[in-house]
């Protein structure tokens, strides 16, 4: 299930990441608590597993100002999820959030539609990025496509995304194939971080162009619908077949 | 006395006619004339003294057609006394000549004294036509009578055969041979018997002398020079008692019989556990077709079965209902067909739980170019063989679509809120002995039926209701080979085009087909929805 949601702004934050997380997790908490809560918390404290889901955002004709980005038209927040119970609830969420308010930055939902998903019949598949791809290892480095690393943990990844969503992880190991990817610094302002370092900004390493994936059928399916790499409940890893 | 016991089907269709024959109308627990037993009857042979006129009188009341000519005779002579020859008058009078050319006894009669409805007649004519035949009746009523009897039974030559008063060149005093065939002999105990061999069929008594059971006694039964080949010795003889041998010429009053159109048919309902559950469920079933005879003309036979089923089921679920067979011995075929269930308990309980539900199922039919097809029958079948799944209920859904188009090649009397008490049904059905769950939340069902409407009324505010039936189609077609991705995909883009929610109900079993199934049936139901109102308006239109 892959729909689109278009808001009207005149100021988006640069480090935009968290607004629209934000957005999401409101729009879950609305329309189904309970799944909120088995989603976002385990006993009481943050669930880390993967979340079936991950988003991007395209902001169309905007000018960069020094904090902020002046938007000209319009914000498109694009969500894919193969979970059925994950997309009614995100859906029916924003449906009941008119207006969204995040740290003085003010969000006006205009208009929600459904995207076709494209069918994967081919063990080999283009992808092109909507949201930037992370991949770190175990000590939080990021990691770039060259490293030697790359794809042992992008399959470490995508394996425990799946497992997450389907009960089974990768049916066989995924080959990443770099085309034309190229580095992609994001900018986030995350709480917890800035708790623990005192820095007020996260920047991330990322990935952004064209990769080819190797693998299972269905797998690459699944991938493609639920995203890949670290934090794409966080506005990473969406990708789109080309 | 003479013991009984029962047997086969045709057997103990013998029985329950031989029955009806000698009770005479007198309540089987009040009657004195026989002793009923657990799985036998027993009865002095005194006691068959006047069997021959039951008999007759049993035969007649199925085809009584003197008394029936005579009342139509006098009907149109009284019109005509008050009313001159009019036209309804006269169309009525054709009908009777019509009726007498072919009562070729009577007819014969009013030819020796000359009397003849000429093509043009006058009133005086058709008076004096009546007057005559009335008399010619009334004079020698009982040779017509017997007459009838030969008639009646001689037409359904697929259960009597050729004996006795039934050969063809036996005319007069029918009864008569009757009562010297079978009836005197055995009181008298004055029949021969073979010395070499006992009954076939009882095994108890010795067989008459020269009686075989063959196709002269009942023709789907017994052999025949034709099978010979089957035989031993190529000598087909199948010795028989004077008592089987009259059980088993009185199949025809234990038969239920039901005209169907053109087809004239007859049933008998079998369960071989008591001669007094035999008796009553046969009397029931009788009953219940000359009350609704009418109804059963709208309705179809099948359907009836049915209706009778689920009555008997209604009534008996606290037991195992073994071994029930329906027989139906259809005219245009040589042999009998025999419709054979067994119900479990469990299926007995089920029935008797949902019997409000099935009962008002009973009659659905949809009909292609002029056959029609019964729902019910096939419905009720698949629970009883279990093979009901959704399946059956998707194609009746695709058909009550297409009956919805300008042009219909279909036509049904089925509504949306029908399919939906099908498709409770075959939720329950499923859950219950295919999953084993006893616990079943149908209000989920309801609640999708009506958020099915709840669609509908926005499809019916944006004026564009003519959308509801394509989309209809496309849900069903995707529930039909289990394509929950498109039917949610068709579910998420009309909800988004009307901007409101979907509907969590949809996503609370994605996991589960046969449940899926349920829901999304429930929601195309209550899409394509009418209300109770259109559902009872529309059954009595069909």
């Amino acid at each position: 299930m892959r729909f689109t949601a278009i808001f009207s702004t005149d100021k988006l934050p640069q480090a935009n990441n968290m607004l629209f997380v934000s957005l999401m997790k409101e729009a879950i908490q609305k329309s189904n608590p309970e799944y909120y809560e088995k989603i976002y918390f385990y006993d009481g404290k943050k669930n880390k597993r993967p979340k079936n889901f991950c988003f991007s955002i395209f902001v169309k004709d905007f000018e960069v100002m020094d904090e902020f980005y002046h938007i000209k038209d319009k914000i498109f927040l694009n969500i894919s999820t193969p979970d059925y119970e994950c997309g009614v609830n995100i859906y029916n969420g924003l449906l009941k959030i008119k207006n969204f308010n995040y740290k003085n930055f003010y969000l006006n939902r205009e208009k929600i539609f459904l995207v076709r998903e494209k069918k994967i019949n081919d063990n080999q598949v283009v992808f092109k990025t909507l949201s930037p791809i992370l991949i770190k290892d175990k000590n939080n480095n990021f990691l770039e496509p060259k490293n030697e690393k790359f794809n042992e943990e992008m399959n470490y990844i995508c394996n425990e995304i799946l497992r997450n969503y389907r009960g089974i992880g990768l049916k066989r190991p995924l080959t990443f194939q770099d085309i034309s990817l190229r580095k992609k610094v994001v900018k986030q302002e995350i709480e917890g971080f800035t708790q623990i370092t005192g820095k007020k900004i996260f920047y991330a390493n990322a990935y952004a162009g064209l990769f080819k994936l190797e693998g299972d059928v269905s797998d690459l399916d699944d991938l493609y619908k639920l995203g890949i790499g670290f934090r794409r409940s966080q506005g990473f890893g969406m990708i789109e077949v080309v | 006395m003479e013991r009984v016991y029962l047997s086969d089907w045709a057997y103990n269709a013998g029985i329950i006619g031989f029955l009806e024959i000698i009770l005479d109308g007198e309540d089987i627990d009040k009657q004195n004339i026989i002793k009923i037993g657990d799985n036998y009857i027993e009865f002095d042979r005194s006691s068959l003294s006047g069997f021959s006129e039951k008999f007759f009188k049993k035969a007649y009341e199925r085809y009584p057609r003197t008394d029936e000519v005579i009342t139509s005779a006098k009907k149109i002579y009284e019109d005509i006394l008050n009313d001159k020859l009019n036209n309804e008058t006269k169309e009525e009078l054709n009908k009777l000549k019509r009726r007498v050319a072919g009562f070729s006894k009577l007819s014969k009669a009013l030819d020796n004294e000359e009397i003849k409805l000429s093509p043009k007649y006058s009133e005086d004519e058709a008076i004096m036509y009546l007057n005559k035949i009335v008399e010619i009746l009334d004079n020698n009523k009982s040779e017509f009578m017997e007459n009838d009897v030969k008639t009646y039974l001689a037409a359904i030559s697929s259960i009597c055969g050729q004996k006795s008063f039934l050969q063809n060149n036996v005319t007069d005093k029918l009864l008569e041979r009757f009562k010297e065939d079978f009836e005197q002999p055995i009181i008298d105990e004055s029949n021969e018997y073979d010395r070499n061999n006992s009954c076939l069929i009882c095994g108890q008594r010795k067989a008459k002398r020269d009686a075989m059971l063959d196709t002269g006694l009942v023709s789907f039964l017994g052999a025949n020079k034709d099978n010979k080949n089957f035989f031993w010795n190529f000598k087909p003889k199948l010795p028989i008692c004077e008592i089987c041998e009259l059980i088993y010429f009185s199949i025809f009053a234990g038969l239920t019989e039901f005209r169907f159109g053109q087809n004239k048919k007859y049933y008998f309902v079998d369960k071989s556990e008591s001669v007094k559950e035999l008796y009553y469920s046969n009397k029931l079933f009788m009953e219940l077709m000359r009350k609704e005879e009418n109804l059963l003309k709208e309705k179809g036979i099948l359907n009836f079965l049915n209706d009778y089923i689920l009555m008997k089921l209604k009534e008996e679920s606290k037991f195992s209902l073994a071994n029930i067979s329906f027989i139906e011995i259809d005219l245009s075929a040589s042999f009998p067909k025999v419709y054979g269930f067994n119900i479990s308990r469990q299926k007995a309980q089920f029935i008797t739980s949902n019997y409000k539900i099935l009962e008002k199922l009973t009659g659905c039919n949809y009909k292609i170019k002029d056959t029609v097809n019964y729902i019910f029958g096939s419905f009720m079948n698949s629970i009883l063989n279990n093979t009901l799944n959704y399946q059956y209920l998707g194609m009746l859904e695709q058909i009550f679509i297409n009956s919805l188009k300008p042009n219909p090649s279909y036509s049904t009397n089925l509504t949306s809120y029908k399919l939906q008490l099908f498709n409770l049904l075959s939720f329950k059905y499923i859950k219950i002995f295919k999953r084993g769950e006893q616990n079943m939340d149908e209000r989920r069902l309801w609640r999708m039926y009506f958020f099915g409407q709840e669609l509908k009324n926005l499809f019916i505010e944006r004026k564009s209701q003519n959308k509801i039936s394509s989309l209809a189609y496309r849900l069903i077609s995707a529930l039909r080979v289990g394509d929950i991705n498109t039917f949610m995909n068709l579910i998420i883009r009309t909800y988004m085009s009307f901007e409101k929610e979907v509907p969590s109900l949809f996503v609370s079993c994605i996991n589960n087909e046969e449940d899926y199934c349920a829901l999304g049936y429930s929601f195309v139901n209550g899409l394509l929805g009418q209300d109770k109102e259109d559902f009872n308006n529309k059954e009595e239109e069909f």
